[in-house]
């Protein structure tokens, strides 16, 4: 039985121990503020602690318990989000120092509300890229995030404090924001679990600033089961919609699982990527390989259409305080400001041919394997990286096999591989609109097995 | 020596500034037009798509 207040504990040892009355949410709450105390400071994953208002919750939650009402699934779960989706009495930063001085939000994001409803309670915002734009989460107004795993690296990025704070265990599951791939590239680089939910699937109300055609919220844990509650209660029409929870009693073998090919993702890839692929494939028992429309072109689409409409949002802050931008968003800003609006309806017609040619392999295949990053998590300060032939910017490099997947709308998660004594890695999988449970069934399949898992980091 | 192609990105960078009504410092000027001409690479990976991908295209769904 794991100790409901340790960082090893997850969300569902947790709540059964908050609803089972064996330790109040008021006990939970206060070990988990007292880990993010102790260790935010070497890491910074936390970029604003929300304490008395998290107090208040679990009392709340725990005279709710007393008073023999059910507080929900996840009661007295801590969890916490990226600086992106609004707080209740916290201001959302989105990593930048423009938006420092407005005023706190004045109700949470649709995502944070859900887990709310659902007895989770939000201990405070996650560092994170300036905007969503950048894959390491070397933030130069709000400090730089570290990977757990190993403080010289990066835990990837945007969603970089996010990732670290699952991974540390200062809390079992936390939200962070996925446009291009911002959920699962640092899942990836910080070995937790990171989904990114099918279009429409989740709410967006409450990020900011207004997301662009591509961002959606999502969670990380570190178990398949953990994902299955959180994403289950956060998802629109959770009431009523089939229980992701209620389908890991399915079998992985009634699912049809092949490998992705094509442009990148054809092999030679790097050894620790060949590594997981390998593993993950041959736990899988995949032979089949399905050839991946167009995925160079894909990445170039998701790249223009998130650079434009990010540049959109930010035009007025770029006119008139470019001084306030971090220097390593600014100059791809402006650049983007600049996109030709015949780029930008190019990508979007070829956008949709490719969700169409994409949804339609998911006519005789239910879930697709590919590889999450490019490589294990680079050093602090390192500029580029060599992916597909080509020393890249790292931003861009890291997402290199994350992006091709995010202009599909599909649902796809990065699943952490155990790899004994060497740095995360995940691989990635992919599944048709509305089908997170097809991901969850068979990550859930690669954790029995021992090929996936996502222990608490001890660096 | 800077070829037609960098010159051609910092006309263009220069002129559709002036219009956005941005004001790029000296200093930052090198780097915009560097990130510009990054992302007219990009562009030039997907052009080509329509041929790429055959008659497909014609039928994209999202096509006025």
């Amino acid at each position: 039985m794991i100790d409901p207040l340790s960082a090893s504990a997850q969300a569902v040892d947790i709540a059964a121990a908050v609803r089972g009355r064996t330790v109040s949410a008021s006990e939970v709450v206060e070990a988990a503020l007292r880990r993010i105390e102790s260790a935010n400071a070497a890491l910074n994953a936390f970029t604003a602690v929300n304490a008395d208002p998290a107090l208040e919750k679990a009392a709340t939650v725990d005279a709710r318990i007393a008073a023999g009402e059910d507080p929900g699934p996840l009661a007295g779960v801590p969890f916490a989000a990226k600086s992106q989706l609004d707080i209740a009495g916290i201001t959302t930063t989105a990593g930048s120092k423009l938006l420092a001085n407005a005023p706190p939000a004045e109700r949470d994001a649709g995502v944070v509300a859900a887990l709310d409803v659902a007895g989770a309670i939000c201990l405070g915002a996650l560092n994170m890229d300036e905007f969503g734009l950048g894959g390491t989460t070397e933030n130069s107004h709000y400090g730089a995030t570290r990977n757990p795993h190993d403080r010289s690296r990066v835990p990837g990025g945007s969603s970089g404090g996010t990732a670290a704070a699952v991974a540390a265990g200062m809390v079992p599951i936390a939200l962070g924001t996925d446009g291009l791939g911002s959920v699962r590239l640092p899942a990836s680089l910080c070995g937790v679990f990171g989904l990114r939910p099918s279009e429409g699937s989740v709410s967006r109300r409450g990020l900011r600033p207004a997301p662009g055609s591509l961002a959606i919220p999502g969670p990380m844990a570190r178990s398949v089961l953990d994902m299955a509650n959180t994403f289950d209660a956060m998802r629109i029409g959770s009431a009523s919609a089939a229980s992701c929870v209620g389908s890991l009693k399915k079998d992985v073998g009634e699912l049809r699982v092949a490998q992705a090919v094509g442009g990148s993702y054809d092999e030679p890839f790097d050894q620790d990527v060949a590594e997981v692929i390998g593993l993950a494939a041959g736990a899988l028992g995949i032979t089949r390989k399905v050839e991946y429309p167009e995925p160079d072109r894909a990445r170039a689409a998701a790249m223009l259409i998130m650079s434009a409409e990010g540049a959109t949002t930010q035009a007025a802050d770029l006119q008139n305080r470019l001084d306030l931008f971090d220097p390593r968003t600014r100059d791809r800003f402006l650049a983007g400001a600049m996109i030709p609006a015949s780029w930008y309806l190019e990508a979007m017609k070829f956008r949709a041919w490719h969700r169409a040619a994409v949804l339609a392999l998911f006519h005789d295949v239910d879930v697709l394997l590919m590889p999450a990053t490019p490589c294990v998590a680079p050093v602090m300060g390192t500029e580029t990286v060599a992916v597909g032939g080509l020393q890249r910017p790292i931003g861009p490099a890291l997402g290199y096999f994350v992006q091709p997947v995010a202009p599909t709308g599909c649902a796809a998660m990065t699943v952490p591989i155990v790899r004994p004594g060497k740095l995360p890695m995940g691989v990635q999988l992919v599944a048709a609109l509305g089908r997170e449970a097809n991901l969850m069934i068979t990550a859930r399949a690669l954790e029995r097995e021992g090929t996936a898992g996502s222990p608490v980091a001890l660096a | 020596m800077r070829g037609d192609d960098e010159l051609a990105c910092e006309t263009y960078v220069s002129e559709a500034a002036r219009l956005h009504g941005l004001s790029i410092p000296e200093a930052h000027r090198p780097a915009v037009v560097a990130n510009f001409r990054g992302l007219r690479e990009v562009f030039r990976v997907l052009e080509g798509w329509r041929q790429a991908v055959g008659s497909d295209a014609n039928d994209a769904p999202g096509d006025p």
